[in-house]
């Protein structure tokens, strides 16, 4: 009777141990990846020498958030990153949500080598299209913030199509012949049926190309103008002082700030990101 | 006038001919049963009948109006799916009343409905869950209740109770029976569960090679089947095979096998020189000795399947193996026991002769 009893109490003592060897070298690496942003944060509230110090010790300040705000265009970057980053990205999840839907219910001729082009789009380096794009932004006129909005939505259409349409295949076609026997029409299918068990894949799509527009530089930087000038622009920019200096202050301060979108996003939405990042391929049938 | 015709259907998926030129009526107030193994095309017929396919030729007639002019939805059945189907991401009540909230009712107006036939299926206490908070047989139910939840005449169940286990489906069957009857109306029901069709079914149309083999009722499907799959397939277990030939004896014939030769009556149309086999169903292999004409060989018990008020035992001749249904409380069950050794026999007058598809004869006692 004892050893039944013993080896499984032996066997669970080797697997805690295994599970805590497991989440100790976890957090090692989650540690070692959030270093850089902690004394990103942590320099936001330092004055300048005391960051040049590397002190670990220090007393707050807000005197480099506050001088973020002073400079002229700050706000104004800020604005133009939240509003193209979202819009465009919100813009791009609707338009891709009916095309993943067609790509994945229709089985036209081609739909893998289609598929494949819109991907392609995104394979060709950003800074081979920027001339091209340049030179395309300047005969439509396209270089302000309707143009960009254009830009980045376009940008975000095909990994949007993509991952959407990895959870649409997920969804039973059965899904949809029950509500059409029923009377449903095929908007009514997409966007009442199928629409409402693709909320994870909504959210993943949205997610990723959020944060590849607000992290956006190359084009912002080409072929922007005035209005259209976002933060990581503004970053760069404001880098070096009229000294000649890299102002750190402003540098760390920014850069908190800048952080605080993505972050927020991340924590709203980790429930449906998780299941995000499996693009949809892990579910079961009806 | 029948209340649904299918007339000359044929349907291709490529080049696998899934339906050929079938014929069928199903007269209002039937609980008509489409019987045939997998891949017989049960469900294309009926996915033709709801809209979700469009034959390549002939023509659906519902209530006498040609299915090609509607719509899915349009013609209003109540359709259950093979698969449960059912929303995730709405709750039992929502799920039910989806029919109904197509059609443009609020829940308010839904509910009564949503009450009755989850009332009538056994589901009314579990209303308020999701799909996924369910068991397989409740997620059945669900999906069944959303068929019938509409205000209609016709009824379209798609193999329901399919994967589902053996006690359960027993259960399934008897609520279904009860809720055909409360509700009136008439059934499409198709099913590759003899049990089930001969069970639940006032007609039941024999589907096999995208053909309607043979259709009638229950009973004169068991008693008279005149095609081979009928014999074999419409019952439970599946019949006895025993090849053979027909020879002349006398002014009659007789049907030669390896266990044993009986008189037979064939029919006026069939050859002697054709081959024949006899058919005989698990109920009619018997393990006493008889006190009439029949077939007869010494076998071996190698398995037996225990089904609550009956068992299914297999007796091993030198040449094949035939499966015996047996009463769970048979006095003499204990003869039954794995490995020993019995006579298995076969009374002549219960011995159905087919050539080819046909049945050609019969044996006589």
């Amino acid at each position: 009777m004892t050893k039944p009893m013993t080896a499984p109490t032996r066997r669970s003592g080797k697997d805690t141990a295994k599970t805590a060897g497991y989440y100790s070298l976890l957090w090692v690496v989650a540690i070692l990846f959030f270093l850089p942003i902690l004394w990103i944060v942590m320099a936001a509230f330092k004055s300048n020498t005391a960051i040049l110090n590397t002190d670990y010790l220090f007393t707050p300040t807000l005197d480099n958030i506050k001088s973020v705000f002073d400079r002229p265009n700050v706000t104004s970057q800020f604005i133009s990153s939240l509003y193209l980053s979202i819009g465009s990205v919100i813009l791009a999840v609707a338009v891709s949500f009916p095309a993943a839907y067609a790509f994945s219910r229709w089985k036209f001729a081609y739909t893998d080598f289609l598929m494949f082009l819109l991907l392609s789009t995104r394979m060709v380096p950003a800074a081979a299209a920027i001339v091209p794009m340049l030179l395309m932004f300047n005969l439509f006129g396209l270089r302000n913030p309707f143009g960009f909005f254009l830009l980045y939505t376009s940008f975000s259409i095909p990994f949007s199509v993509w991952i959407l349409k990895g959870f649409i295949d997920g969804v039973s076609e059965r899904f949809d012949e029950t509500a059409m026997v029923n009377g449903a029409s095929r908007l009514h299918v997409m966007f009442k049926v199928v629409l409402p068990q693709v909320k994870p894949g909504l959210v993943a799509a949205f997610i990723f190309n959020l944060i590849f527009v607000w992290n956006e530089y190359l084009f912002n930087f080409s072929i922007g103008s005035e209005g259209v000038r976002n933060v990581p622009y503004g970053i760069a920019n404001g880098l070096v002082d009229s000294g000649g200096n890299v102002d750190w202050g402003f540098l760390a301060a920014m850069s908190s700030l800048y952080l605080i979108v993505p972050m927020l996003m991340i924590f709203l939405f980790q429930r449906y990101l998780l299941v995000g990042m499996t693009f949809g391929t892990v579910r079961g049938d009806v | 006038m029948s209340l649904i015709t299918f007339d000359s259907i044929s349907k291709s998926f490529g080049d696998n001919s899934v339906l050929d030129n079938l014929d069928l009526q199903i007269n209002n107030g039937d609980l008509g049963i489409l019987y045939g193994g997998s891949a017989s095309g049960k469900s294309v017929l009926l996915r033709l009948l709801v809209g979700l396919e469009t034959p390549d030729s002939g023509s659906i007639y519902i209530r006498g109006v040609d299915a090609a002019t509607l719509a899915p939805g349009e013609s209003n059945i109540g359709y259950v799916p093979q698969s449960f189907a059912l929303f995730p991401d709405k709750t039992v009540r929502a799920n039910i009343a989806y029919p109904l909230s197509v059609m443009g009712q609020t829940p308010d107006q839904s509910d009564e409905a949503v009450e009755r036939v989850g009332e009538l299926l056994g589901i009314a206490h579990l209303l308020d869950r999701k799909p996924d908070q369910l068991s397989g047989g409740q997620k059945q139910r669900v999906a069944i209740a959303r068929g019938l939840v509409r205000d209609t005449e016709i009824f379209v169940l798609d193999d329901p109770l399919v994967g589902l286990d053996f006690k359960l489906r027993e259960r399934l069957v008897d609520d279904l029976r009860a809720t055909r009857d409360a509700l009136g109306a008439t059934f499409i029901y198709a099913t590759s569960d003899a049990g089930e069709a001969l069970a639940l079914g006032s007609r039941i149309a024999v589907l096999s090679d995208g053909k309607i083999v043979e259709h009638g009722t229950p009973e004169e499907l068991y008693q008279h089947p005149n095609r081979f799959e009928t014999m074999t397939r419409v019952c439970f277990p599946a019949a006895n095979v025993v090849e053979g030939t027909v020879e002349q004896s006398g002014n009659g014939y007789r049907f030669v096998s390896g266990i044993g030769a009986i008189d037979i009556t064939l029919n006026e149309h069939f050859q002697a020189n054709q081959p024949v086999v006899a058919v005989v169903r698990g109920e009619h292999i018997d393990h006493q000795p008889i006190s009439v004409a029949g077939l007869s060989a010494p076998s071996q018990v190698v398995l037996r399947e225990d089904l609550g008020a009956e068992e299914i035992v297999y007796l091993k001749t030198d040449q094949q193996t035939f499966t015996c249904v047996v009463r769970a409380d048979a006095a003499d069950l204990h003869s039954l026991d794995l490995g020993h050794q019995v006579n298995l026999h076969i009374r002549a007058d219960k011995v159905a002769l087919f050539s080819g598809n046909l049945r050609v004869g019969q044996g006589r006692a």
